[in-house]
């Protein structure tokens, strides 16, 4: 494994994927707008966003299937941009899985190989390789329709891996499967990869994927990058109040940045730090908020309970303190839960919090997200 | 209660709907078929007994048997012709956007549109015009013409159904487009390919108005052999070699039944 993924690649030329400010247009729709990114050798990225943010157009431009308007899509340091897909060096898991129906799982797995112009020898070498990486041995001479979901996805990634492709392409891998397999799969898969060693990128609109697989996540937003880093930059130090809701839970507060830097909300609500001057969001996560019992030591705040809603492990709850609505993530003894209306001493984590300058964000936009 | 009873009705009615639709269809063949096999010398019904001399006679008959063997001839050749070509209209309009491709689908369906008997006296004109009657090139035209038609709507409806992210995979996993088609498309396609020949075959096989307009050199189609006989006779050798043609058909569409199991039959 490559010892230095993650940040600190940028000024490297040794990309194995390159993407130079790519477009994609269709008519006068804009589906990928200037998108850059350079993969390093080794490592796994996500490309994550709702649905049209265009993540599954970028990916398609990677592996051929569809043409940019405008900018470059380099492979293995080769521009690729006007290449078939049959000639680019990429393995593809395809979201459906797309299994060849007349033919059997070590048939399917042979097509590249075939298509390579291996012998053979080396071909049923390699698949039966395949076969014990994805631990599935036993299925050699079944067809795909008899296969589980599960089974079909290991097999789809032991078709596209057994070309050693220079990327590994993977298109929303999880969602044809149900939530407890999801989670197992996930794990498999990333061990797979990481065992074999190979450059990554995959498309999920799942945050949590996207958190636990990557080395670097790549937040896009209606065909845009909104921020690229690594899991923890991205949740810890979001860029916009976009990536900041996207990725887990938040209370958006309104305000602005006053010149000594410290943001103050319109309730008063300050945070201090060292901010760009000028209209801003704080972003409040749950875990920002504490009961004034056991939080870390600060002011102590009077909050109102607004909503309170039972997950089993913990309460999430949300507060009005001072005029803002913050929510808090917290066990309560049993029977001791909190109700609407009810008077409750928090402190808040002043340090931890983020403000994003909110000059592009609409007031209806933070209004949804506040709630 | 009144449900149920409506019900039923409904679905007595259904199966007597269905009866008799069915009969009717098959009552013709089933008539020519049980009085081919008469002992008689006239097409009665019921036959006065069992014999095999019409099929023997229709079997010495040299006319009939030449026209058996040109048809056969025709059809086969029809049918590949149809398939290819007609595989590859439906495919470039299932395919590709480009122009007058609204014209080619029309154009490819007008044979449906236009009476056959306009059909064979312009083919007629046109060839006695290139000097060319005396070939069979006008007959394979003429039955091409009729056929292609639905070919082109049955591959069509094959490859719209047809999953293109398989083409996707394959051309991801290094296959040139000509693979692409061979290895994939073809032959998840290929029921839809073998009822096209069905469809191609029968339609060149049993055509009269067409073919009449367009014989060769003494060489006629059985079904006009069939027609010229009627006129002159009445005896049951009409009938054995109806039944022949019958059994011709449905020997075609059980065969290729049999190579891809009758359920995948679109």
């Amino acid at each position: 494994m490559s010892s230095n993924h993650g940040n600190g690649l940028h000024g490297e030329r040794d990309y194995v994927v390159e993407l130079q400010s790519v477009s994609r247009h269709y008519g006068e729709s804009i589906a990928v707008a200037d998108v850059s990114l350079g993969m390093a050798r080794g490592e796994l990225v996500c490309l994550l966003g709702p649905s049209g943010c265009g993540k599954t157009t970028t990916l398609r431009m990677v592996a051929g299937f569809v043409k940019p308007t405008s900018g470059t899509v380099r492979i293995n340091n080769q521009d690729m941009t006007h290449q078939p897909p049959y000639r680019r060096d990429t393995g593809m898991v395809f979201q459906s899985y797309a299994l060849f129906p007349h033919m059997t799982v070590a048939e399917n797995i042979a097509f590249g190989l075939e298509n390579l112009k291996w012998n053979r020898v080396d071909r049923e070498k390699r698949v039966r390789e395949m076969l014990r990486l994805v631990e599935l041995p036993h299925l050699a001479e079944r067809l795909p329709t008899q296969l589980s979901g599960g089974q079909q996805q290991r097999i789809a990634l032991a078709r596209a891996l057994a070309m050693r492709p220079a990327v590994l392409l993977l298109d929303e891998p999880f969602s044809n499967l149900d939530a407890q397999l999801r989670v197992r799969m996930r794990e498999e898969l990333r061990e797979v990869i990481r065992g074999v060693d190979v450059t990554t990128l995959f498309v999920t609109h799942d945050q949590e994927e996207a958190l636990t697989m990557s080395d670097r996540i790549v937040v896009m937003n209606t065909g845009r990058i909104e921020q690229i880093g690594t899991p923890g930059d991205i949740y810890e130090s979001p860029e916009s109040t976009f990536v900041a809701k996207f990725i887990g839970w938040c209370s958006v507060v309104e305000g602005a940045v006053d010149a000594t830097g410290t943001f103050v909300s319109k309730s008063a609500l300050k945070v201090p730090g060292n901010w760009q001057p000028g209209p801003a969001n704080a972003i409040v996560r749950p875990e920002h908020v504490h009961l004034a019992a056991d939080g870390p030591q600060g002011l102590v705040r009077e909050a109102r309970v607004l909503e309170s809603h039972y997950y089993g492990g913990a309460t999430r709850v949300v507060l009005d303190v001072g005029g803002e609505q913050l929510m808090m993530h917290e066990r309560f003894p049993f029977g001791r839960h909190p109700k609407p209306g009810e008077p409750l001493n928090i402190t808040l984590n002043t340090d931890e919090i983020r403000v994003v300058s909110s000059s592009s964000q609409t007031f209806t936009d933070l209004k949804r997200v506040a709630i | 209660m009144r449900d149920d009873f409506s019900d039923n009705v409904m679905k007595m009615a259904g199966a007597v709907v269905r009866a008799v639709v069915y009969t009717m269809l098959a009552l013709p063949a089933v008539l020519v078929i049980i009085s081919s096999f008469t002992s008689g010398t006239s097409m009665n019904f019921p036959p006065p007994g069992f014999s095999l001399q019409w099929y023997q006679r229709a079997f010495e008959s040299e006319p009939f048997m030449k026209a058996l063997w040109t048809s056969t001839y025709v059809a086969v050749i029809v049918s590949f012709l149809a398939l290819i070509i007609g595989f590859a209209a439906a495919f470039a309009i299932n395919r590709f956007s480009f122009p007058g491709k609204g014209l080619l689908q029309g154009l490819a369906f007008s044979p449906l549109v236009v009476p056959a008997v306009v059909l064979g006296i312009g083919l007629l004109y046109l060839f006695a015009w290139m000097h060319l009657t005396q070939t069979m090139l006008p007959l394979l035209v003429g039955h091409l013409v009729l056929a292609i038609p639905y070919v082109v709507r049955t591959v069509l409806a094959s490859l719209s159904l047809h999953n293109r992210v398989l083409e996707e995979a394959a051309m991801n996993l290094r296959a040139t487009p000509f693979q692409v088609i061979r290895r994939i498309t073809l032959p998840l396609i290929l029921p839809g390919l073998l009822s096209a020949a069905i469809f191609a075959f029968v339609t060149s096989f049993g055509n009269v108005t067409v073919s009449v307009f367009l014989t060769y050199g003494g060489n006629v189609t059985l079904p006009v052999q069939l027609f010229t006989y009627v006129d002159a006779s009445y005896d049951p050798l009409v009938a054995a070699v109806s039944s022949i043609m019958i059994f011709v058909t449905l020997a075609v569409i059980l065969t290729i039944e049999h190579l891809i199991g009758a359920e995948r039959l679109a």
